[in-house]
């Protein structure tokens, strides 16, 4: 179980002991149409050796988050506040070329799609002999060796001579692969894998899934998955949050937030996975409504408009927004319904369909 | 690779061969629609229809159309002779003719104008790839600041403003102009050869070179930017920096690689269009090259001149065609496996 | 992306700009002003007297020109200014004197040794040539090189592009007609059974014309009547290094780039009264663009323009705002009749043709020309400098103000049957000048009910077949053409024979209304056996004749605002090749 932070507003908090420790993160875009909040006070914490899996729609800021921890934003017009915390080390008010240093080094991250997110024009080992050289005072010989080396560890048969071929050579499961060799060749202790499987046939996410899984017993680090996929999350995530309009409306232990998930939003999102051991209905039950304009989140909570317990007993779901609150230890929830009713209401409505 | 070259200059000889009979076509079908027998320009103000018929003959229009054609492009390859009256001449392959107005042969004429081409395009090329790619990089990476805005409202002026209103205007300025900025008295006056002259060269074509660099330079520079931006947006730029790259590193090779492409491809073709001839440039400070040759000769419907001059630039852009594709291959493995 | 392909030269675009250059450039020249030695410089000068007078010799003339010369083989070139250029390094038989104004029009002995004996039937013309004369190369200048220089104009095919038809026509005839000296070896012209030139010694030879021609003498001053040694002669590549008689001979030629003149170790002064040579070089420099070429004009880089042809407009505005540059400059002229040709063969009735005479706005048309710098008014065909011009003759007045008389012009409308007017096509070139003269006969016309319609020829065959032939002008209904005419050499004959007698050419034609007039053909031939005192009698009534036929209506008579470099000394304009500036003689004050 991880230590959670319980006051997510409260910035001046107890010192740091996590790992990986983000408090109150505030990412915003300055447009000509407003202010985009694309993450709009997010916390949460991680150890080595665990995983968190970030889950929500598309633009719910699971991946603006990501790439704030990585320091991406640094020298851009977004404007961050809050605190990210590195062991031991913050990192959203350091230098940028602080940051610099430990991007790729001890965190690293791999991209949804491999095909463009790896630069077409370069050979994939001269891409992880770059990743390599840039941390640490080797030789390109060296490096390569290195490069073949780590191309072995993920599974890529003949890694010599794969080495000089380029991205678009690579199916698209070696490719991801080859991301995760590169992303892995500073033995990171922080890997943020933002989409791993997405643009990948189901076959091979299992198999990607696997090695991720493999890679942290052997190196210990500490991984955050973000995805939209459920059921990756289910296979591999020691703890979930689940993400909507920039912000944590759930978060706890991965039995906990599937099996007894109290917000509403959580619930939907259970409901739209498909299962082959249940009920056939004639139709998915997919969430009503569509996820909110950064530029214009709605009053009070941001899911109101799509909840079907909204003001249920007269909460303030339009007027207040809720706050991350305990509901049993270690698992947290921003809702106004009252902890029985939530129980109740999963247990009624929504358990018998899952 | 090589099987893909060599079709392509297979396609490229027959693309050649259709210009030129494209050219032969349009110099005989136009006097058709207006009248006129390019004759008449070289037998003086009284010719008598005796000494048109003489003129016509001895430059070879009275024969057939196809025996024309075929005159003159077998004596690309074979050669031909000439008669000046006197003497018989030979005029060994490739023989491109010989110009009705100075009867000289057509391939030493354009051997005579190309160096003064080749100097035009050549530090034109330099400059506005340099300048306007420089100008681009530096306004896409500071995008939206006052450098961006003023460079690309420069830019606008310089591909608004044609080349031989920026050409006089220097001229007026730096060759005429008041003593005191008379920094380059000798442009306007005609192209000075490098062996003879190397700092009368660079003077002399320092002002030509300005005012064509300019016009490209500003169309590439607003070209780099837009391709820089686009490059800039695309998931491996933000791989690059995830894994710790400095700013300098994923811009300078990573963006800038990418980048490029496509005006490495432009400015391939932008150059062998030029080397075919700088019209307007060439006008504007009398250097006597390509562009010169072949306007005077379309003023003078000197058909041998002409078709010299269009075959020698058709191949000079079917040829940059291929070399930009090679080269594109080069740059983007992803090309060489479809 | 061809954007750069285009090529017109945007004149008024570049003249704003040029005008704001120039009023910020600061106004003085680049020479120093200083007050120069006798025969003072001042605005129009060297039309009248020759400026400059100075014996300072040495130097560089430095010329510029928009263009290389059609050719410099003297048998080849027509151009007015190339003809002048000639004069450096060709000498031939009778030449232009060397003197201001109308004077310059006569010819007088150059290589001749005195003027030549003429037959009484004025067909047969015997030249001596001065002794001791040579080429450039050292050997003997003989009258069978002057025999060859012409023998070699028959070869049409080859020596093409000058003004061949006149030997062509006085001195062979038609059934057997000699080919030229490459084709025919052995043979020669033939005039009536027997050889037409005629050299029974090195220092003589006759011509035996066709027929009576009183102005052969300015046939033999013409480049093409030049000596040409016929060990040099390389036909058509002749053109690249001519061989020299003058004081100059060719140092350098680039063809189509540029050319520079030396001096001719074997010419003397004693032996040639027309020219006084001061400079030791001549360079000629080609500046294609005309507006740069006057900039360098002003800024001493060149001394001269070659072309003839004036000052382009924003050099003449800034030479006519400023006194210190007026002064340097002249209005040269005239060389050409600007005219509109109204055919009969498409406008028959004569009372139709007067009433366009006098509807004509002549200051417009004057205006649409150049304004007052770029011509003067024109009432009679022929040109101020020939015998028989007379200035008071007007035969279609068009007012005070030479606006046109509207009143005049609807009385002959109604004589012709026409009242209401009619409508009729006007051919022309469609630009520049020619589109201006256009639209203002248009708007002229237009006041007494004349449609003039737009039928525009390209610019490469308009004189050659839209109005040089006859058939076309019916076919397309041509009822008014614009022309300009300026004589091969300044004599009455040489104005008229070629634009109104015959003969009457299917194409090429220059006789653009095809007249065949029996009073106007009898006076020409007359002209042919006159003496110079008969002239100027035949051609005023020849002009008038023309006049009343109202086929030709003049307008304009062409002049060119030029501009001589402060440091040229001995500068005049030669009326006989033009108006031009007389190259040969000018020096230059610094002696650099």
């Amino acid at each position: 179980m991880t230590a959670i932070d319980a006051q997510a507003g409260n910035i001046q908090g107890p010192p740091v002991t996590s790992f990986l420790a983000v408090r109150d993160l505030h990412v915003t875009f300055p447009t000509e149409d407003g202010l985009v909040r694309s993450v709009d006070g997010v916390s949460f914490s991680l150890e080595k050796g665990k995983t968190l899996g970030i889950v929500g729609e598309s633009g719910c800021g699971k991946s603006v988050t990501a790439q704030a921890v990585l320091g991406l934003h640094k020298g851009t017009r977004a404007e961050i506040s809050g605190e990210i915390w590195l062991d031991g080390t913050e990192l959203v008010a350091a230098d940028a070329e602080d940051v610099r240093k430990l991007r790729g080094n001890k965190m690293s991250m791999i991209f949804q799609d491999p095909l463009s997110a790896l630069h077409p024009f370069f050979s994939i080992g001269s891409q992880i002999v770059e990743a390599y050289r840039i941390h640490h005072d080797a030789s390109k010989k060296q490096a390569w060796v290195r490069a073949v080396e780590m191309l072995d560890r993920v599974g890529i048969p003949n890694p010599s001579e794969r080495a000089r071929d380029y991205p678009h050579q690579f199916s698209g499961g070696m490719r991801q692969r080859a991301m995760i060799a590169m992303a892995l060749v500073n033995d990171p202790q922080l890997l943020i894998a933002d989409e791993p499987t997405t643009a990948l046939d189901v076959t091979v996410q299992a198999q990607i899934i696997d090695l991720m899984s493999d890679l942290q017993k052997e190196f210990g680090s500490a991984i955050i998955i973000i995805t939209h996929d459920l059921g990756v999350v289910a296979e591999i995530a020691d703890d979930v949050m689940v993400m909507y309009a920039g912000r944590g409306v759930e978060y706890g232990g991965a039995p906990d937030v599937f099996y007894s998930p109290e917000h509403p939003y959580t619930w939907g999102l259970l409901s739209s996975v498909t299962r082959l051991d249940r009920v056939r209905e004639d139709r998915l039950r997919p969430i009503p409504g569509t996820p909110p304009s950064l530029l214009n989140v709605p009053r009070g909570c941001a899911f109101n408009p799509r909840c079907t317990y909204r003001n249920t007993g007269g909460i303030p779901c339009q007027v207040e927004r809720p706050n991350l609150v305990a509901t049993t230890p270690g698992h947290t929830v921003a809702c106004h319904m009252p902890a029985e009713d939530r129980r109740a209401a999963f247990i009624g409505d929504i358990k018998p369909t899952l | 690779m090589i099987r893909y070259i060599i079709r392509r200059l297979l396609g490229a000889l027959l693309v050649v061969f259709v210009i030129s009979i494209a050219t032969f076509g349009i110099y005989f079908i136009a006097p058709k629609v207006t009248g006129s027998d390019p004759s008449y320009l070289y037998v003086g103000r009284h010719g008598t229809p005796a000494q048109v018929a003489a003129v016509r003959h001895a430059f070879g229009l009275d024969q057939p159309l196809v025996k024309q054609y075929w005159t003159y492009m077998s004596g690309i390859f074979r050669g031909r002779t000439f008669t000046d009256g006197v003497s018989t001449q030979y005029c060994p392959a490739p023989c491109l003719g010989y110009s009705f107005q100075y009867q000289e042969s057509v391939t030493g004429l354009i051997k005579d104008r190309f160096p003064v081409t080749l100097s035009l395009a050549i530090g034109a090329s330099i400059m506005w790839l340099v300048g306007g790619v420089a100008v681009g990089i530096i306004s896409a990476l500071k995008r939206g600041t006052f450098i961006d805005r003023a460079s690309m409202v420069i830019a606008l002026a310089g591909v608004s403003l044609p080349v031989y209103f920026t050409g006089l205007l220097l001229l007026f300025i730096f060759t005429y102009g008041p003593p005191a900025l008379r920094w380059f008295p000798n442009a306007g006056q005609g192209y000075v050869p490098f062996t003879q002259d190397p700092w009368g060269w660079f003077t002399a074509l320092m002002l030509p070179w300005i005012s064509l660099a300019f016009l490209f330079a500003a169309l590439y520079a607003r070209l780099t930017r837009a391709s820089m931006l686009e490059t800039m947006g695309e998931d491996y730029i933000r791989t690059a920096r995830a894994k710790g790259l400095r700013s300098r590193t994923v811009v300078g090779k990573h963006a800038l690689r990418a980048a490029l492409t496509p005006i490495v491809t432009i400015f391939g073709l932008d150059l062998a269009g030029l080397l075919g001839g700088a019209i307007l440039t060439e006008y504007t400070f009398s250097l006597q090259g390509l562009g010169k040759l072949s306007i005077d000769a379309i003023a003078k419907q000197d058909l041998p001149v002409i078709m010299g001059v269009v075959i020698v630039g058709a191949i000079l852009l079917v040829v940059a065609n291929i070399v930009v594709d090679v080269l594109y291959a080069v740059i983007d493995p992803r090309v060489r496996y479809s | 992306m061809s954007k750069y392909r285009r090529l017109a030269r945007p004149a008024a675009v570049v003249g704003v700009a040029a005008l704001a250059l120039a009023a910020c450039g600061g106004g003085s020249s680049g020479g120093s002003s200083s007050a120069s030695p006798s025969g003072a410089s001042g605005y129009n000068a060297a039309m009248t007297s020759i400026v400059n007078v100075s014996s300072v010799n040495g130097g560089t003339l430095k010329i510029g020109s928009n263009s290389d010369c059609d050719s410099w083989d003297p048998a080849r070139t027509y151009y007015a200014n190339c003809w002048d250029m000639q004069r450096l390094f060709t000498r031939t038989l009778m030449g232009y004197v060397s003197k201001p104004g109308t004077a310059g029009t006569a010819v007088a002995p150059d290589l001749a040794s005195g003027p030549p004996t003429i037959s009484s039937d004025v067909r047969t013309w015997t030249y001596h040539l001065q002794t001791g004369l040579k080429w450039d190369d050292g050997t003997p200048l003989t009258t069978a090189d002057i025999k060859y220089g012409i023998e070699r104009v028959f070869a049409t095919d080859v020596i093409n592009g000058g003004p061949s038809s006149y030997y062509l026509t006085l001195l062979d005839n038609e059934k057997t007609p000699y080919a030229g000296p490459y084709k025919d070896k052995t043979g020669q012209p033939m005039v009536d059974g027997a050889p037409s030139i005629t050299t029974p010694d090195a220092t003589t030879i006759t011509f035996h014309l066709t027929s009576p021609y009183s102005d052969f003498n300015y046939i033999m001053a013409l480049p093409a009547a030049s000596p040409v040694p016929q060990a040099k002669d390389t036909g058509a590549n002749y053109t690249k290094h001519p061989s020299a008689t003058g004081p100059f001979m060719i140092d350098t030629y680039d063809v189509g780039k540029s050319i520079s003149f030396k001096r001719n170790p074997n010419w003397s002064q004693a032996t040639d009264k027309i020219r006084t040579p001061h400079v030791n070089a001549v360079t000629v420099q080609i500046i294609t663009d005309p507006d740069a070429e006057d900039q360098a004009l002003k800024s001493g880089q060149i001394d001269v323009e070659q072309d003839g042809t004036g000052v382009q407009s924003t050099f003449q505005a800034e030479i006519l705002s400023d006194p210190n540059l007026k002064k340097y400059a002249d209005k040269a002229g005239s060389g050409f009749t600007r005219y509109l040709v109204i055919p009969p063969s498409v406008v028959p009735n004569v009372h139709c043709r007067r009433a366009i005479a006098y509807a004509l706005n002549k200051a417009d048309l004057l205006l649409a020309r150049g304004g007052s710098y770029g011509g003067a008014i024109a009432n009679t065909m022929e040109l101020p400098s020939l015998p028989g011009y007379d200035p008071n003759a007007n035969a279609y007045p068009t007012g005070a103000d030479n606006t046109g008389d509207v009143t005049k012009a609807k009385a002959e409308l109604a004589l012709c049957g026409q009242p209401n007017g009619f409508s009729i096509n006007e051919a022309y070139v469609n630009k520049g000048k020619a589109a201006k003269v256009f639209a203002a006969t248009q708007q002229a016309l237009a006041r007494v009910g004349i449609t003039v319609v737009s039928a525009p020829g390209d610019n490469a065959s308009y004189y050659s077949t839209w109005i040089g032939s006859p058939s076309n002008i019916v076919n397309h209904k041509l009822g008014l053409l614009q022309a300009g005419w300026g004589p091969d050499f300044p004599t009455g004959y040489g104005f008229f024979s070629s634009i109104v007698g015959p003969p009457i050419l299917p194409s090429g034609n220059t006789n653009y209304a095809s007249l065949n007039d029996p009073v106007i053909n009898g006076l020409l031939t007359q002209s042919l056996t006159a003496t110079d005192a008969q002239k100027p009698a035949i051609f005023k009534q020849l002009d008038a004749q023309v006049m009343s036929l109202a086929v030709m209506i003049p307008y304009v008579y062409d002049y060119a605002l030029d501009y001589r470099a402060p440091r040229l000394t001995n500068v005049y304009l030669q009326a006989g090749v033009g108006y031009i500036y007389d190259f040969v003689n000018l020096g230059v004050s610094d002696g650099k």
